[in-house]
Parts: C-alpha cells; sequence; structure tokens
C-alpha cells in the first residue's frame, strides 16, 4: 500500500461506515487516478471535499437516525402513559356495535395481539434509531445498557 | 423544470456518449467545459449520489479492477431531457444577447446615457 493509498483511506473515515462500505472502494480509485505521481497526499481541493461530503453524509444519517429514535421513545412514553391510566382497555377491544358473525374469541385474541404489538411498536423503533447511530457492534449495546 | 447548476450540467453532457466511472466523469467534464469545472472527487460523488436519487443518472456496470469496484454511470432518459432541456434554456438566454451585440458595441443601450 502506498502512503497516497494509506492516506486517501484515512481521509475516506470523514464519511460513515455504511456509506465507506458502499463506495469506498471506487473513490479510492477515483482519488488515486486524480492524484499526480509521486504524491503522498491527494490535492488540497480533493480533500476539503471529502471532508465537506463526508460530514454531509454523517449530518443527514444522524438526522434520521434522531428521528427513528424520537418516534421511538414517544410511542414509549405514550404506550406507558396509555396503560397506566386505570380506565384503559374498556371499549377499546371489539367496539360492542360491531356484530361479526364469526367466533368472538377469536377476534378478542387478534384484538389483544393487535393492540399489544401496537403498544410494543416503539421498540423496535428505538432499536432501529440506535443501530443507525451507533452501528451495530456489541461495545456500543454494553455501553447503552451499562 | 429546476435549473441545472454548471457543474451539474457537465457531468450530465460528459454522459452524453455513454458510461463513463468515476475518473472517466472528472477529466470529460473539465475537457467539455474548457477547464472550468474541475471536480474533486468528494464533489463528484455527491453530486452522483443526488442525481442518482433524482433518476437522472444510473449505474451501468460494475466491474472489479485492482481489487475496487469500478463503477459506471449513465444517461436516464429523464436525465438526457433534464439535460436537453437546460441547454435550450440557456441557449434562449444566450440569443437574448447575442442577437443585440451590434447595439452594444454601437454606444450601449438608450436612455441610459450619463448625465454630463
Amino acid at each position: 500500500m502506498t502512503p497516497l493509498e494509506r492516506h486517501c483511506g484515512w481521509l475516506l473515515h470523514a464519511y460513515p461506515a455504511w456509506y465507506r462500505r458502499q463506495r469506498a472502494g471506487e473513490m479510492l480509485d477515483t482519488l488515486l487516478a486524480a492524484s499526480p505521481p509521486g504524491r503522498k497526499w491527494p490535492s488540497g481541493r480533493d480533500t476539503r471535499a471529502l471532508v465537506i461530503g463526508g460530514l454531509r453524509v454523517r449530518s443527514w444519517t444522524w438526522l434520521l437516525s434522531m428521528l427513528w429514535v424520537v418516534i421511538g421513545a414517544g410511542g414509549a412514553i405514550y404506550a406507558t402513559v396509555a396503560f397506566s391510566h386505570p380506565g384503559y382497555g374498556e371499549g377499546l377491544l371489539i367496539p360492542p356495535t360491531i356484530q361479526w358473525p364469526g367466533e368472538p374469541q377469536v377476534i378478542d385474541a387478534v384484538g389483544v395481539i393487535a393492540e399489544v404489538a401496537w403498544a410494543l411498536l416503539p421498540v423496535p423503533l428505538l432499536v432501529a434509531g440506535f443501530v443507525r447511530l451507533r452501528g451495530w457492534r456489541p461495545r456500543n449495546w454494553l455501553r447503552i445498557a451499562g | 423544470m429546476q435549473q441545472l447548476r454548471e457543474p451539474t450540467y457537465f457531468v450530465l453532457a460528459s454522459l452524453l456518449d455513454g458510461p463513463l466511472h468515476g475518473y472517466a466523469i472528472i477529466q470529460r467534464a473539465q475537457h467539455l467545459s474548457g477547464g472550468r469545472v474541475r471536480l474533486a472527487t468528494g464533489t463528484l460523488y455527491t453530486a452522483l449520489d443526488r442525481l442518482t436519487a433524482e433518476g437522472l443518472v444510473e449505474l451501468v456496470s460494475q466491474q472489479i479492477v485492482n481489487g475496487r469496484a469500478r463503477r459506471s454511470y449513465g444517461l436516464t432518459p429523464s436525465g438526457s431531457g433534464a439535460l436537453r432541456a437546460e441547454a435550450t434554456r440557456a441557449a434562449d438566454a444566450a440569443r437574448l444577447v447575442t442577437n443585440r451585440s451590434h447595439r452594444l458595441k454601437a454606444g450601449g443601450p438608450a436612455g441610459e446615457a450619463s448625465p454630463a
């Protein structure tokens, strides 16, 4: 590996890991071709563009992740408040006005499952947000748990 | 349609003769613009991300060179439409001036004479 290749690799770390997995090889190829022979670092313009481009991708990745985290946290708070309310559950299962010709136990069961799934929906959203923010690494999960 | 900025215009124009990979786009855009548009690598890929998302450019082929992916990008029909629309707009705007250039040479626009 030449010094130029190594330095370009460092600079590409301005981009988040998921982006580098897709694009780093191709970008490295272009950077090496664009740098004159004998150089150890890419040009100043290339360096600046990489840092700015990397920060841009990182910022919208972060915003997207925070959106999921906020939706998830909001849902979790809503579910907690709704379940802790004393009157919760009255009239929420199958509304009495609907007469279903099938077996009511089955419909009740589906209703209960659907409600539990609805209440638990924030959990995958929160997890998705954290994965997007921190990456899927055991180290990060230990830190959140700790 | 939204007006294309100059680097975007030359990136699209560089693909008129067929798909190209990253560095070839940089070279071709520089050549076509007479050296004005010198794209940095980061700028090019930011532009390619955006143009791909907008459906103006698409990934055409991918091959492995020196153990790294080399991808070629080409114009989509909507990309070539946008390029043509921009070319027409620029030509119309240019004609507005070039058709009157003899009057400008002959002493500037009428009614703007300085009070002397």
